[in-house]
């Protein structure tokens, strides 16, 4: 901690809560658990508030903290629990609510069927444009890795959305195509 | 398409990597928060330094659908229940080594 208020650090985090909340519901796909990540990465953030350089990037580092807390939790589970199917199941009925964006409700269930690590690297670098060395750092891992994690995890959308490369999102991808914001092609 | 004319590998100058929170660089000064989303550059380098990569086009379309969803999610509205508990963080525990316990 250098020269930022306690009352600018305060501004930063609350801040960062909505994109917090997006990382960690894109993450685990359950709006009430992302709410508890998001709650005890604040709680972390502000015991280690020391640790947080100012004049860095403060969302790098509670995204950091974030997905830390979420692996953590997992490993523990998994030691815990065997992770049974229905479990993803579960996890696929995202904000029932948004019935409005209907047209996004595949590519959701999509994104749900990555690998974690997978969707990570994609979310970081494809939606929070976060570069792949800020990406790296997150994860912990090596850019290269963060790489490969994106270019896998599009390969296996398009899989799995049954969008082609080349097919230029014609009739075959009509059903795609209409996933685009509401263009139609 | 252009799978076929890959080029060699960039020639970016790889940047130092720095550990979150712990910037020891000479300059110590803060590096700039991506927001913006220069995807083109981007992809362009996972085609590049990666291997085989999904069209621009076909990237470009799931580039767009993830954003959408994320957009939305981004844009829930905000229980306060996290404003609340930064208040309360503040005034129970302020700055830890800064200042001394408040009564």
């Amino acid at each position: 901690m250098q020269n930022s208020s306690s009352s600018d650090i305060q501004a930063g985090l609350i801040g960062a809560v909505p994109n917090m909340r997006a990382f960690a519901i894109s993450l685990c796909g359950d709006v009430d658990r992302a709410d508890d990540l998001v709650q005890e990465t604040l709680v972390k953030a502000w015991k280690n508030i020391d640790s947080f350089e100012a004049g860095t990037n403060l969302k790098a580092w509670l995204f950091t903290i974030l997905r830390n807390t979420y692996f953590s939790e997992i490993r523990k589970r998994r030691r815990e629990v065997s992770v049974d199917d229905g479990a993803i199941e579960q996890r696929l009925s995202v904000h029932p609510q948004q019935q409005g964006a209907a047209d996004l409700t595949d590519f959701k269930k999509a994104l749900l069927q990555l690998s974690d690590d997978q969707r990570e690297a994609l979310i970081l670098v494809g939606a929070e444009g976060f570069s792949y060395e800020e990406a790296a750092e997150i994860s912990g891992c090596a850019i290269g890795t963060v790489k490969s994690r994106v270019n896998r995890a599009r390969v296996r959308l398009s899989e799995i959305l049954g969008v082609e490369d080349g097919s230029e999102f014609g009739p075959d991808a009509k059903h795609a195509a209409a996933l685009v914001s509401g263009t139609r092609v | 398409m252009a799978d076929k004319s890959r080029k060699s590998p960039s020639q970016r100058v790889p940047e130092a990597r720095q550990p979150i929170g712990g910037d020891t660089s000479a300059t110590g000064q803060t590096r700039k928060m991506a927001t913006d989303y220069s995807d083109r550059d981007r992809e362009d380098n996972v085609r590049r330094e990666s291997g085989p990569a999904l069209s621009r086009s076909l990237q470009g379309h799931l580039g767009r659908q993830l954003r959408a969803v994320y957009t939305e999610l981004i844009h829930e509205p905000m229980p306060d229940k996290f404003a609340k508990l930064l208040e309360e963080l503040a005034t129970s525990k302020p700055q830890k080594a800064e200042k001394p316990e408040q009564e």
